[in-house]
């Protein structure tokens, strides 16, 4: 499969993949053959940086078609990598919009049968995916997390979230006139949404879960108190 | 049909990079899995030096017109190399369906 990977590469450059073509390599990973889905996934992650508009589209509806309780690390892999590896004119805010849709439902929909390292997985993906956006648009998703944090819901996988945006993408300058680092998107943050009461509720939220789960005779979370 | 001593290295190179594609589609036909194996390697590498050329071709230097008639030359090559693997789908297939790939 390995072998494959400069023909795909350069296949998806020349913009030569037809609707079959792709259908045919999507339906490789899905053979139930552990190595043969492994190398594939890596094949497309890799090659994701060759994708053209239209790749990118296919296989973020296929993984976005994956059950959740199938997920796995290679699916968020690929989302990511699809959304992460557009550079000038290739950047199209479609794909990039549907990839952070896709890690935000797997991330909040905690009914959704996905496993703990797979929702950390696509909170991960998701932040590296900002790290990539205008500034704009990460202050409106910075937005959007503080918001969230506010229905008290997945909070401690936000405030994982906020903590790597707010690391990774307000480094000076970041070319916005009022916020000029990561201190103002905090200070905004702060005045808008309360952001430190939230921060503090969710971790008294937090604390309080962890000793319930201990009185239940989880001994190896004591640890976290 | 041009003299081998008519061609220049453009042209060589061209023709080297189709016979290397044929050879590697008919090797892929084979029934043997190593022969596949060998198909496989044969098409990894002309569609190396396929990729080589289009990511030369966004160069910025000023080309000469004997350049820029080579450049075009090998463009053509990389399209045709393009049609040929693509043809009928049969390299994919042979790659991505499992009772080829694991024959």
């Amino acid at each position: 499969m390995q072998r494959a990977e400069k023909i795909l590469n350069f296949l998806m450059t020349k913009e030569a993949l037809s609707d079959e073509d792709r259908e045919l390599i999507w339906n490789a990973s899905e053979i139930n053959d552990g190595d043969m889905q492994v190398e594939l996934f890596k094949v497309l992650s890799g090659g994701a940086q060759n994708m053209k508009k239209v790749d990118r589209v296919y296989f973020l509806e296929r993984v976005g078609q994956v059950k959740p309780e199938d997920m796995i690390g290679r699916h968020i892999e690929l989302i990511t990598e699809i959304c992460t590896t557009m550079r000038g004119a290739n950047m199209s805010e479609e794909v990039v919009l549907k990839g952070l849709e896709m890690l935000w439902t797997i991330v909040m929909r905690s009914e959704n049968k996905c496993s703990l390292l797979i929702v950390n997985r696509a909170a991960l993906g998701y932040s590296d995916i900002l790290s990539r956006m205008s500034i704009i648009q990460t202050i409106e998703q910075a937005e959007k997390l503080a918001e969230t944090m506010s229905t008290k819901k997945m909070g401690y996988v936000i405030v994982k979230i906020l903590s790597r945006v707010l690391k990774s993408s307000f480094r000076p300058p970041t070319g916005h006139p009022e916020i000029e680092n990561a201190s103002d998107m905090v200070d905004h943050l702060e005045q808008r949404y309360n952001l430190l009461q939230l921060v503090i509720e969710e971790f008294q939220s937090y604390m309080g879960r962890v000793r319930a789960e201990i009185s239940t005779g989880r001994e190896d979370l004591k640890g976290d108190l | 049909m041009p003299r081998v001593k008519d061609l220049d290295q453009t042209d060589l190179s061209n023709s080297k990079t189709i016979l290397t594609c044929e050879i590697g589609k008919l090797f892929l036909r084979q029934n043997f899995l190593e022969r596949r194996i060998d198909g496989l390697k044969l098409l990894s590498d002309v569609s190396y030096t396929c990729g080589r050329i289009l990511e030369g071709g966004s160069s910025a230097q000023i080309l000469t017109e004997k350049q820029i008639e080579s450049e075009e030359r090998k463009n053509k090559m990389v399209d045709q190399v393009v049609e040929m693997i693509c043809k009928d789908g049969e390299v994919l297939n042979e790659i991505f369906t499992k009772q080829r790939t694991h024959g």
